[in-house]
């Protein structure tokens, strides 16, 4: 496989949250805004290279009974880091996210690529595929943001779409509404991926 | 064995009793040779796991030391981001403090940051330990305003630190969420229009954001409770436990301020 197909792999083939369907907590917790989905994507893909490239690197010396704990402790410190830097330099992003950016720690996307593919493979390949599966994540949290804020809040980006006495779906960023539009997204998919498999 | 295996059942019962005791330990006797036999056999594991358990405690020592240097590592790493990162989140917050006061407050002439002082426990020094601070703005040497920083656990996070700001006549003239953890696109509403205090046609606009509906409330005037508990704040839809706690929290702010200032408590409070 090369680095490109590596880095694939994670948009559409072996997505996080469309194919593998890890990670549900913050996608259906933070996609009631395209902005926070954003946020919470870049967030997360720094977390998921830095963990897969440190945990790629010190694979041979982690003794394989601890190697759970040690990569919960690499995780944890790439998602204080990014925790501190948002306060630091994205304060608005910070608030708006929450009690999220912690809770990256135990997104499952990022122990699993540890466990399934970082203490399995070279440094570079980790990297390529953290890069990737972070992306595949970002696009996946983007979409269902869109199409949550534009139906539930009639704005995207933050930018109204509508006047104001269009009625909004409200149900769209409430709970359900992830459900729901999760649900329709992986329906989505998975026709897609039958039709081209009927085409072949 | 086979012989042996009644003779147990037989034996174990009278073992209780000294005299056939030694019978049964005479039968039992040509079964000793059995047994170091089985110890023999079983030594031999025990001897092997004696092995591999040495070799587990250089594995332990492996364990914690790789452990240790993980966590050595990851905690020199977050206290150098922390230094780096601490000066510019204080930074952050202080103008947003700065302009934040400036906001929820009737126009003042004074270095307002000198003026805080601790309110709850009353006269504690203002620091990390106090629970509520308050700041008094003052023109040409006259109180016109106050402002307290407070804070709520009744929302739907675990705490709201909010702003709230009071004329000389504590009418609510601004509030400011400084800080939260409500839900994303619903509680976390509380803080849409909190800086536009001094947007006159903001706080007219018939869909004004719900933190302005405040602009001008008075104690004894307004009945800060929400509507479904038979106030008159509207809540925002599907937020009302954060719309409640943030009301309250004004409410008690403003009878807090009022009791500072003048000394008296309770009078008009609903």
């Amino acid at each position: 496989m090369n680095q490109w197909q590596n880095f694939a792999k994670g948009l559409w083939r072996e997505n996080p949250i469309l194919r593998i369907l890890l990670g549900f907590c913050p996608t259906l917790a933070v996609t009631t805004s395209a902005t926070d989905a954003v946020g919470m994507g870049a967030a997360a893909t720094f977390v998921l290279v830095g963990s897969n490239t440190v945990i790629s690197a010190i694979r041979r010396i982690v003794p394989s009974q601890m190697r759970i704990p040690i990569f919960i402790v690499v995780i944890a410190t790439f998602v204080t880091v990014v925790d501190l830097v948002l306060q630091a330099y994205f304060p608005a992003l910070s608030k708006s996210l929450g009690v999220f950016i912690p809770l990256i720690v135990v997104n499952c996307i990022i122990l699993g690529r540890a466990e399934a593919f970082a203490s399995k493979n070279g440094i570079g390949s980790s990297l390529i595929d953290g890069l990737g599966m972070g992306v595949g994540f970002t696009l996946a949290l983007l979409v269902l943001g869109c199409v949550r804020e534009i139906l539930g809040s009639g704005s995207i980006f933050g930018v109204p779409l509508f006047a104001a006495d269009v009625p909004r779906v409200l149900i769209f960023v409430l709970p359900p509404g992830a459900f729901l539009s999760l649900g329709c997204m992986l329906w989505l998919m998975n026709e897609l991926d039958q039709r081209r498999k009927r085409h072949v | 064995m086979s012989t042996q295996d009644p003779q147990v059942p037989s034996g174990t019962p009278a073992a209780g009793a000294p005299a056939p005791e030694s019978p049964a330990g005479k039968a039992a006797e040509p079964a000793v040779p059995e047994r170091p036999a089985a110890n023999a056999a079983a030594a031999p594991p025990s001897a092997a796991e004696k092995v591999p358990e040495a070799g587990s405690a250089a594995e332990g020592i492996k364990m914690v030391a790789t452990v240790a240097l993980v966590t050595l590592l990851s905690g020199a790493l977050l206290g150098f981001v922390y230094r780096q990162t601490k000066p510019r989140i204080e930074a952050a917050k202080l103008p947003e403090k700065i302009a934040a006061l400036a906001n929820i407050l009737p126009e003042f002439d004074n270095p307002i940051l000198e003026t805080l002082r601790c309110v709850e426990p009353d006269g504690a020094p203002p620091d990390d330990k106090c629970l509520r601070r308050m700041y008094t703005a003052t023109r040409d040497g006259r109180p016109v305003g106050y402002a307290l920083e407070t804070f709520t656990t009744k929302g739907y996070g675990p705490r709201i630190d909010l702003l709230v700001g009071c004329s000389a006549d504590f009418a609510v003239t601004g509030v400011y969420i400084l800080g939260h953890q409500e839900t994303p696109g619903l509680g976390a509403k509380i803080v849409e229009g909190h800086r536009s205090w001094k947007d006159a046609a903001a706080i007219a606009a018939p869909d004004r954001p719900y933190i302005l509906q405040f602009a001008g409330r008075r104690l004894g005037e307004f009945d800060f409770r929400v509507r479904k508990d038979g106030g008159q704040v509207d809540a925002i839809t599907a937020s009302t436990i954060s719309s409640r706690a943030v009301a309250g929290a004004i409410e008690q702010a403003l009878l807090l301020m009022r009791e500072r200032t003048t000394g008296a408590s309770g009078g008009g409070a609903p």
